[in-house]
């Protein structure tokens, strides 16, 4: 080497960055994997039975209503508005015990500051012989420590989601203020039975959360709404 | 809704804190939040049980029991005729009126209406019609009163199709369409059952004479009907969540109990018809609940919390409550239980899952994803709506606006509206990909868009140099050849939204196209050229590899410079050369090290670089010669190439 080229400027160059939503979604995806569980995909327009009757929510429940559910192509089909139909369709085509998460977009007819019209979900399911809520409550403690540390308080509550019984929300305490983190429950025998599952050998337990609020406390993103501007100021925060 | 904690106190035997109170109504599901001394709570969908201050009272019973203090009326009662025709007794199986007259004034209001008014900020009405307010809050059970000196003519409940205008109480004219259940007199509507009464039997502070309709309808029918209407009505939110089907009698009787407390009761009738009257019964099985709660509750226990919550034990049986309609099996058993110990207060179990062998194998996408990050791009997500005209896109039927009401066919249309977004915050390098499941009306594809813009880089090299063509159609190649280990084609087009655009195929089967973007496309103030590609990604895999031993012989390299007459003979040169490649043995690689253009001067110059190697010995400088010479012979042999000094 010569002394000039010591001088020169050095080539500097830029990394990119995978998608702050992506990293968390990822993130958990290999923490779920490292349980047990297994990668499930399905599609984000989904017929309405998959998406509602087999989760038992009746044609009559309020989240089929036009103004809560995107419906497709003169009512064929919806934007899923969980990643659910993806477990029905796991327990349809599978041999118990099944151990899947199913991660992805889904969709709500909502769109203001703090709700939009397309978010990420990851769900996961395990149904087996004599699963129970305090197991559930064990795999929601790995999950949520694995995610803050093991410092963290948790609180469940009793909740209501038609595909699970019982069910509960799970709350996080930050500084003073307790935030909802995640739904869960013990499969709805009703779900299993819709997928023609033997209640009376196997039961499972289900848990969902919301990849834009882990994101937005991982990384202290204060408006969900920046996630989707695409504004390369924000998006080389997260390399 | 919303409860006043000193209401709540006067349901119950101790006087427990606002504290106490609220951490047990998290306990127990009641997410609320808590200002000054109101609850606002936040029923879920299935406790309608739980929308008045009885119920969130009978919900505490365990921890905090009842006072039975409550004042109804328990004296015998005349049969009254309201004359009603029930049209629709499956949807409203349960109606009782009540007809009551009184005479003289009305008193002050005893303190527990008073503070109802008062400590939840709500507006009184008129004397009957406060009452039904207060009797919805108390009990959860909505009572209408028509004022009975407006309702002589024919009477029917009834559930038809018929657009006509109605006026309701609170003075708001809608226009009725479609099938509704609605109360007529004399085939005009005067009240939409279950939401709100109609104005013209509605009662006025000169009222005397009332008849309170107390109902059951089914949630089903009524729900979503206030929200079709635009009109705010709690009772209409109480019906759709379910309320106690039994419950007619004893909150007429309240009625009665409350108008006494205020005036001289002249008369009262009481009429019930009543269809559905038998509680459901579930199997008990102490067992099956512990099996699905995970933990150790004695049976007595168990049977003593739901006894708390208004549950029978009849032998092997438990009866349910007419008010919790939410119960019918076992699970739904084990969560009152659960709920009343406290989800807390369960002790974990450890949880092993039966963990099969998986493949933690980088997928062809992740590797995409990599390879492009560590290039300097930045991986966006977009909304997929958008207003294409293309006939395959999926269309919204319920869009949140005309410019969303189609699911886009292709990723690179919200790419340019991301450059554009940057440029218009000038960004001058811009490099952008997405990968997104894309749909149309015959299925679904896996899909990377990749998109640039503007300069190559921020280092005194690239800064000079712009993101072209050549740029991005070399990171095509080098993605899929170099991750797959195969060839791909590239095929000259014309297609709309694109100055020039080629074909990209893998193995003989179209996956995408790469081009630079017409301005039209783009939609962009800037002039600055935008290029892209788009590609199938669909069960692209990644080739297993078996490592192969490596030469441990010298390698030869060899430079030619080739001069062109056109651009387009570059094409041409890269097959013929990559033809003699593909039949030698021996030459191993080849690329384009060096390119010169000189318009002004017409001089156009490729460079490429030869490595020879063998597995198996030093090569002669003969042997390369003899490909080299092939090379020389196959590229001269075309006219607009040439060799200097050849």
């Amino acid at each position: 080497m010569s002394s000039k080229e010591i001088y020169l400027p050095s080539k500097n160059k830029e990394l990119g960055s995978i998608h702050p939503i992506n990293k968390v979604k990822f993130s958990l995806e290999k923490l779920l994997c490292s349980f047990g569980f297994e990668i499930a995909e399905g599609p984000e327009i989904e017929s309405e039975k998959y998406n509602f009757d087999m989760l038992n929510i009746p044609s009559t429940h309020p989240a089929r209503e036009m103004h809560d559910t995107f419906y497709v192509n003169n009512k064929k089909s919806v934007l899923r508005t969980h990643t659910s139909p993806v477990q029905v369709r796991c327990m349809l085509s599978n041999k118990m015990p099944i151990a899947f998460i199913s991660p992805g977009k889904v969709y709500r007819k909502d769109d203001d500051s703090t709700h939009l019209p397309m978010f990420h979900q990851i769900e996961g399911i395990y149904v087996d012989e004599n699963v129970n809520f305090a197991h559930l409550k064990d795999l929601i403690y790995k999950i949520c420590f694995s995610l803050f540390g093991d410092k963290i308080k948790l609180r469940f509550r009793p909740s209501f989601f038609p595909f699970t019984e019982p069910s509960a929300e799970v709350d996080i305490l930050f500084g003073d203020k307790w935030l909802e983190i995640l739904g869960c429950g013990i499969v709805n025998p009703k779900v299993l039975k819709n997928c023609s599952i033997d209640t009376k050998k196997y039961s499972g337990l289900a848990f969902g959360l919301g990849i834009e609020r882990i994101a937005m406390l991982k990384y202290g993103v204060k408006d969900i709404r920046d996630f989707y501007k695409s504004n390369l100021d924000f998006l080389r925060q997260f390399k | 809704m919303k409860l006043a904690y000193s209401h709540i106190l006067r349901l119950l035997k101790d006087k427990p804190s606002k504290k106490e109170i609220s951490d047990l109504l998290f306990q127990l599901g009641h997410e609320h939040e808590l200002e000054n001394n109101i609850f606002d709570l936040e029923i879920t969908p299935n406790r309608g049980d739980c929308l008045s201050l009885n119920g969130i009272a009978r919900d505490l019973n365990f921890f905090y029991p009842m006072k039975s203090n409550t004042k109804v009326y328990s004296g015998n009662l005349k049969k009254f005729n309201p004359k009603l025709k029930n049209e629709s007794e499956e949807i409203c199986p349960n109606i009782s009126f009540l007809e009551i007259e009184i005479t003289g004034k009305v008193k002050k209001y005893k303190d527990y209406l008073e503070n109802y008014f008062k400590d939840l900020g709500i507006n009184k009405n008129n004397f009957f019609t406060d009452i039904s307010n207060y009797l919805a809050y108390e009990t959860g059970q909505p009572t209408h009163c028509f004022d009975a000196t407006k309702m002589d003519g024919t009477f029917k409940l009834e559930k038809r199709k018929k657009n006509e205008k109605f006026k309701t109480l609170l003075d708001d004219e809608i226009e009725l369409k479609g099938q509704n259940l609605v109360f007529t007199l004399d085939n005009k509507t005067i009240s939409l059952a279950g939401v709100m009464g109609g104005k013209s039997t509605s009662c006025s502070n000169s009222t005397t004479k009332v008849w309170v309709e107390c109902a059951y309808f089914k949630p089903e029918e009524i729900l979503g009907k206030a929200r079709k209407y635009n009109l705010n009505s709690e009772a209409a939110y109480k019906f759709e969540r379910g309320v106690d089907f039994m419950c007619q009698e004893m909150v007429l009787r309240r009625f009665i109990a409350i108008v006494g407390e205020h005036a001289e009761i002249k008369s009262m009738a009481i009429n019930q018809n009543l269809k559905k009257k038998v509680r459901h019964k579930l199997n008990f099985s102490s067992k099956k609940i512990n099996e699905i709660i995970g933990d150790e509750v004695k049976e007595n226990k168990q049977v003593k919390i739901l006894k708390a919550l208004g549950f029978e034990k009849e032998k092997n049986s438990i009866v349910i409550p007419s008010h919790r309609s939410d119960i019918d099996q076992a699970n739904d058993l084990a969560e009152e239980i659960t709920r009343v110990i406290g989800y807390n207060n369960i002790i974990p179990k450890p949880l092993m899952l039966p963990v099969n062998v998986k493949s933690m194998e980088h997928s062809f996408e992740e590797s995409c994803r990599d390879f492009l990050v560590n290039l300097g791009f930045f991986e966006v997500i977009n909304f997929p709506f958008n207003d294409t005209e293309n006939e395959e896109a999926n269309i919204i039927d319920n869009p949140l606006d005309k410019q969303r009401s189609k699911i886009r066919v292709c990723i690179t249309k919200s790419l340019a509206a991301n450059v554009v977004y940057n440029q218009n915050r000038q960004k001058d390098s811009i490099k952008l990909f997405e990968i997104s499941d894309v749909y149309t009306k015959t299925g679904r594809e896996r899909s990377i868009g990749v998109i640039v813009n503007g300069r190559e880089g921020k280092n005194y090299n690239e800064f000079s140099s712009k993101l072209n063509y050549s740029y991005l159609k070399g990171i095509l190649i080098t993605m899929l050849s170099e991750l797959l280990a195969t060839k791909i084609d590239f095929i000259a087009e014309i297609r709309e939204n694109y100055d020039f655009v080629e074909a990209v195929s893998l193995n003989g089967r179209k996956i995408g196209a790469l081009g630079k973007l017409s301005n039209n496309f783009v939609n962009s103030k800037s002039k600055s050229p935008v290029y892209s590609f788009e590609i199938d990604i669909t069960n692209i895999e990644l080739p297993t590899v078996t490592s192969k031993p490596v030469s441990e012989y010298p390698a030869i390299y060899r430079d030619l410079s080739f001069s062109i007459d056109t651009l387009e003979l570059i094409d041409d040169l890269n097959i013929k050369i990559e033809k003699v490649c593909s039949e030698s043995k021996i030459l191993k690689e080849l690329f384009v090290f060096d390119f010169f253009e000189n318009k002004k001067m017409n001089i156009l110059k490729v460079g490429y670089r030869f490595k020879f190697q063998s597995d198996k010995k030093s090569l002669t400088d003969k042997e390369v010669d003899k490909v080299m010479d092939k090379i020389i012979q196959i590229s001269m042999s075309t006219d607009g190439i040439k060799i200097e000094g050849l």
